[in-house]
């Protein structure tokens, strides 16, 4: 049995779809802690600051998203990879994107960072089955 | 008691030693002068007051304690002590040493006067003080003492007057004090005057006695010198010893500091150092070779043939040029003597000292004597000289004489001639060694008896093989010895039992004084004989013909071959004697003769003739006519040669007509082959490498022609094609293509050419070119690359779009999906409600502006095709301003533009206006904001292509990770600002769209330069 997840962190250059998928999260999910970043450069400072003395039993799960203009998503695990090992086992990524590009699905599957690729939008079922099972 | 006696006398030496060390301070000062003398005496009253003052002191600082006069008492000891101090202690000037001891009696004196009811011990030291200060002191101060004593009394006197509470006062009247202090005053007075006398007479004498004495020195130093000096030239036979010696004595004995002697080089007008002493190396280098100039001390010698005197170097002004030199040395005067040679001035004796007016009269006066004594010692030399000469070269001429007898006889006697000298009858008067040797040789046992007989006779009388020549002989003899005949000559054989001999008998008249007759000489000639025999066999065996004619042209000489070919050709016999026109042909005689005219001018000629023989094979003869010179040059006759030159001739000709194949095979193409020399010269060239040259650069060029002063290679392709001549002239085979733009020698183009290094005895000697005009080829291939760079970019646009496609067109889609997903399924406040629908409409929207600008960018590949116009940089950038004024203000930027070097270009205007647009625009959102933002704009004109930039002071883009996508599509690099991506991808297409290229340069937080450039 999985633990229910708490936790969630979005990094999307676009507030619409961070609006809209924290909606979905809250909505399914019930009590939870949604965090939503435009900016990917300060996702990744909340994460230094926050996680580096705080350990949280359960994982936070984070979406990020791909095109972003100042950092893309790849540029930001690379980022993140650099963190310490205990920063890095409080999270499970995931990559949130628009993209149809089969390019873009492969890299995410051959990047060990990242747990699975989901396409825009996020689905419903998709959340209950893997944070509420 | 004598031990006790030695033990003080020990004591006391050391103690008087120690005195004289510390008062004197061991100063060595002249014992002619009198202040030695006043130090040495007031060091032994030092020596000798000490103790003894302890007689005095005990008993009167007895009494006065005893008395109660303590102040006596303790003005004694403390006098005592004082003494004793300055007595013994070290470190203590003699002047001080000395004004403490007569101050301290002073004082004594005036303290006894004072507090003694008795003035007798005070009126004894004040006297005391005063003989003191003149023995030790000065005369001067002897009477100033005198002064105080006297003052000193005064005051007495006064207290006594006012009846002052003193022990003087108490114990004298008026009267009796002047009775008494007077006399001390006479006293003082006295003795200061005495001592006075006394002393300025020993100062007197004292310093009599040093000048005397210095002079007495110097007049020895002086007589010494001179002397030495005329010691010298009385034992020295040379002048270099001379002028040696003379700078040594000068040191030695006349304590100069330096001497040296120089001559004049009156051409070079310098001084040639001859000798010096006293001088270092390094000085001798400045005297050596000095040049004197017109009014130099020098110059003033040898000039006037007077002496140089300067005593006082420092002030004399006309030898400012050597102070420097002569206060390195430290020279304070010096004198320059001049040296004759007889009776004219030759050099100069140099003189230095160290010390100012070291020359007297006295010194002048002799060494005046002693230049005289040198000068004269050389002329002296010089005549001995001179005399000795002249008996070496009359010996000489009495050796030469001997010799010359000595000689005429050897030389009589070793001549491998056999000399007789008849008298005028015939008759043997004398022969030579060689006449008796031949004779013993010969075995002719008579010969060396022919001395008395008549060698007519003789002659006559040979026999046999001989008689024939002894005819001759004997009629040559008589012809001499008669009177008519100058010279008579015969060759004739003589053989000896071994070999084959020739001789040549020479016969001349021969008159003298006593009587006349013949001189009769035999030579051995056999060894020319030999020789013409072989010389003959030379010429008869060359491959050459020749003939020597004199200058009639007749025949002096010619070898058989020359014969041979007149008898093979022309079937005549050529004999000596005959004119060679004679045998000319007769259409060729008046050539030959205007030919031979030529020659016997001094011309050498040439010609080549063609001669049949008589089977009519052709042959080719070479023929060289050459003036024929005598042994001084003058030309006596004719010297022909002629050469069988037919096998040259015939390889000639096959070469030429090798030659003429080869040139007709390689212009029969029309790729351009060519050759040069190493140094660029053309060695050779088809013709159509020729009608290229002609046809583009005008250049009718030839063989020989220098490629690089020709100016037949462009200038821009001057280097290259040097380049490769230079590569193909190290040695390297190769093939090349090269690239012609488009100039005023032709339209652009493109040739394959190839070079050869061509090889001469391993060494490269030029180089084989052959180049071929693939224009039409390179063209062809170059239509290809477009086409396929066509190709590329038409499937990097598709790439594109499947990137907007599945990105961007995607992002809103997925919104649309998710936002009607959530509105259909969830039951929503109005509140949420409402901002669902917003965010749909957002999205929707978004999706819009997507898909015009694919519709927007499409257009940009259709318009291509409009319209192209002049446009003007400068006045598209006013319209720009100007339509977007609202826009700069509210950003207060700067716009710099500068069009000066070029400002219209044949273009697009919808596009230019769209890149100038979007370039600006880019610039002025992503300005720092903390900083005045500045635009510039800039047009200029590189190899023929349009260059703009603009520069910006903004925030700038990392290039190193950003490189690569600053051009694509929906790229943005700041969040802070509003943009979508679109503005450089569209610059981007359009720069591409109208034939240009654009490019990036930035640097984060310094600013970001486009650089577009157009192909004219």
């Amino acid at each position: 049995m999985r633990k229910l997840a708490k936790r969630f962190i979005l990094v999307d250059d676009d507030p619409l779809t961070n609006l809209l998928t924290k909606k979905i999260i809250e909505r399914n999910l019930g009590e939870v802690e949604v965090k939503d970043f435009d900016a990917p450069e300060l996702a990744l400072e909340y994460i230094v600051t926050e996680f580096e003395h705080k350990k949280f039993a359960d994982k936070t799960i984070l979406f990020l998203d791909i095109n972003m203009p100042t950092l893309t998503g790849w540029e930001f695990l690379e980022k993140y990879e650099t963190f310490s090992t205990p920063i890095k086992n409080q999270f499970n990524i995931y990559i949130l994107s628009s993209s149809i590009d089969p390019m873009d699905i492969e890299r995410a599957k051959l990047n060990p960072l990242v747990i699975d690729f989901i396409e825009k939008p996020i689905k419903i079922d998709f959340l209950l089955n893997t944070f509420l099972a | 008691m004598q031990k006790l006696n030695k033990n003080f006398n020990y004591w006391w030496d050391i103690y008087a030693k120690h005195v004289q060390d510390v008062v004197l301070n061991n100063k060595a000062d002249c014992p002619e002068e009198v202040s030695y003398w006043r130090n040495a005496v007031f060091c032994n009253i030092l020596t000798y007051l000490t103790p003894l003052s302890l007689i005095a002191l005990i008993p009167s600082v007895i009494m006065a304690f005893t008395n109660g006069v303590i102040v006596i008492g303790i003005a004694d000891l403390f006098a005592f002590f004082v003494i004793l101090l300055i007595t013994v202690s070290p470190g203590i000037k003699i002047e001080v040493r000395k004004a403490i001891f007569i101050s301290i009696l002073f004082c004594l004196s005036v303290t006894l006067l004072y507090f003694l009811p008795l003035p007798g011990p005070g009126l004894l030291f004040a006297l005391a003080v005063t003989i003191l200060s003149s023995l030790v002191y000065s005369s001067a101060a002897a009477y100033i003492s005198s002064w105080a004593n006297t003052i000193v009394c005064g005051f007495f006197a006064l207290f006594i007057h006012f009846g002052n509470e003193s022990t003087v006062s108490s114990v004298y009247s008026m009267g009796s004090w002047i009775a008494v202090s007077s006399n001390l005053v006479l006293l003082s007075f006295a003795f200061s005057k005495c001592l006075d006398l006394l002393l300025a007479g020993l100062t007197a004498s004292l310093q009599e006695n040093k000048i005397s004495k210095a002079k007495l020195e110097r007049a020895n130093r002086l007589y010494q010198f001179i002397s030495q000096i005329n010691q010298t030239i009385v034992h020295i036979k040379d002048a270099d010893t001379l002028f040696r010696k003379s700078c040594e004595i000068a040191l030695e004995f006349g304590k100069y500091q330096m001497a040296w002697i120089g001559s004049f080089d009156t051409a070079q007008k310098k001084i040639v150092l001859l000798n010096s002493c006293g001088v270092s190396e390094q000085d001798i280098k400045v005297l050596t070779n000095l040049p004197y100039e017109t009014n130099s001390p020098e110059e003033y010698v040898l000039r006037t043939g007077k002496y140089f005197l300067c005593n006082t170097l420092e002030h004399s002004l006309e030898i400012n040029s050597r102070k420097r030199y002569a206060e390195k040395l430290n020279i304070g005067s010096f004198i320059i003597l001049p040296i004759k040679k007889s009776g004219s001035v030759f050099g100069t004796f140099n003189l230095c000292a160290t010390e100012y007016n070291y020359f007297d009269q006295d010194d002048i006066k002799l060494l005046k004597e002693v230049t005289g004594d040198i000068s004269f010692a050389l002329d002296l030399f010089e005549k001995a000289e001179r005399h000795q000469e002249a008996e070496i070269e009359l010996q000489k001429n009495f050796a030469k004489l001997e010799a010359a007898s000595k000689e005429q006889s050897a030389i009589l006697n070793t001549l491998p001639a056999s000399i007789a000298l008849l008298d005028n009858e015939g008759k043997v008067l004398k022969i030579n060694d060689e006449w008796i040797q031949f004779g013993k040789a010969n075995d002719l046992h008579h010969s060396y008896e022919h001395i008395g007989k008549n060698y007519i006779e003789i002659s006559e009388k040979s026999s046999g093989r001989d008689s024939k020549d002894g005819k001759r002989m004997a009629k040559g003899l008589k012809k001499i010895l008669s009177g008519s005949g100058e010279y008579f000559t015969m060759e004739y054989p003589c053989d000896s039992l071994t070999e084959k001999r020739w001789y040549k008998v020479e016969v001349r008249p021969y008159k003298s004084l006593h009587q006349n007759g013949a001189v009769v000489m035999h030579i051995n000639i056999t060894e020319r004989k030999k020789a013409e025999a072989e010389m003959l066999l030379l010429i008869n065996n060359t491959e050459e013909s020749f003939i020597l004619l004199d200058s009639n042209l007749q025949i002096v000489f010619f070898n058989n071959q020359f014969r041979n070919l007149y008898k093979k050709y022309f079937g005549l016999e050529i004999q000596k004697g005959v004119s060679i026109l004679d045998y000319a042909q007769p259409e060729r005689k008046e050539m030959v003769a205007s030919i031979y005219k030529k020659v016997l001018e001094g011309n050498v000629e040439e010609s080549e003739i063609i001669i049949a023989d008589l089977n009519d094979t052709t042959s080719y003869f070479s023929l060289k006519y050459s003036p024929a010179r005598d042994e001084s040059g003058t030309i006596f006759g004719a010297f022909v040669t002629a050469v069988n030159i037919t096998e040259k001739k015939k390889a000639e000709e096959q070469k030429e007509f090798e030659r003429r194949d080869k040139e007709a095979l390689i212009n029969s193409i029309d790729d351009l082959i060519w050759s040069i020399s190493t140094d660029f010269k053309l060695i050779a060239a088809n013709n159509a490498f020729v009608k290229e040259m002609k046809e583009y650069t005008g250049v009718d060029i030839k063989q020989g022609d220098d490629f690089i002063s020709l100016n037949v290679i462009p200038d821009a392709s001057l280097r290259d094609w040097e380049e490769l001549y230079q590569r193909a002239l190290l040695g390297e085979s190769f093939k090349t293509e090269i690239y012609n733009a488009h100039s005023d020698m032709g339209p652009e183009s493109w040739i394959e050419a190839s070079f050869s290094p061509i090889i001469v005895n391993e060494q490269v000697a030029g180089i084989a070119c052959y180049s071929r005009n693939i224009t039409e080829r390179k063209t062809a291939e170059l239509e290809r690359a477009k086409i396929t760079n066509d190709l590329i970019q038409r499937n990097r646009d598709l790439e594109q779009f499947t990137f907007i496609i599945s990105h961007n067109l995607r992002a809103p889609t997925a919104n649309i999906i998710g936002l009607t997903e959530f509105l259909q399924n969830e039951i929503l406040t109005p509140q949420e409600q409402k901002e669902f629908l917003n965010a749909l409409a957002s999205s929707a929207l978004g999706l819009d502006t997507i898909i015009k600008d694919i519709n927007s960018i499409l257009q940009v590949k259709l318009e291509v095709n409009e319209k192209k116009e002049i446009i003007s940089f400068s006045k598209l950038i006013n319209e720009l301003l100007l339509s977007h004024s609202s826009l700069i203000d509210k950003h207060q930027v700067l716009i710099k533009s500068d069009f000066s070097e070029v400002d219209e270009i044949f273009s697009l205007k919808v596009y230019l206006h769209s890149i100038f647009y979007n370039l600006i625009s880019n610039g002025i959102k992503y300005s720092k904001p903390d900083e005045q933002s500045l635009i510039e704009i800039k047009s200029k004109k590189e190899n023929g292509k349009i260059i703009l930039t603009f520069t910006d002071n903004g925030l700038g883009i990392d290039l190193t990770t950003k490189g690569d996508k600053i051009f694509g599509l929906y790229k943005r690099f700041h969040t802070h600002v509003e943009g979508k991506g679109m503005g450089l991808f569209m610059v981007k297409t359009q720069v591409e769209a109208i034939g240009g290229t654009i490019t990036v340069a930035s640097e984060i937080n310094k600013g970001t330069e486009f650089t577009i450039t157009f192909e004219n």
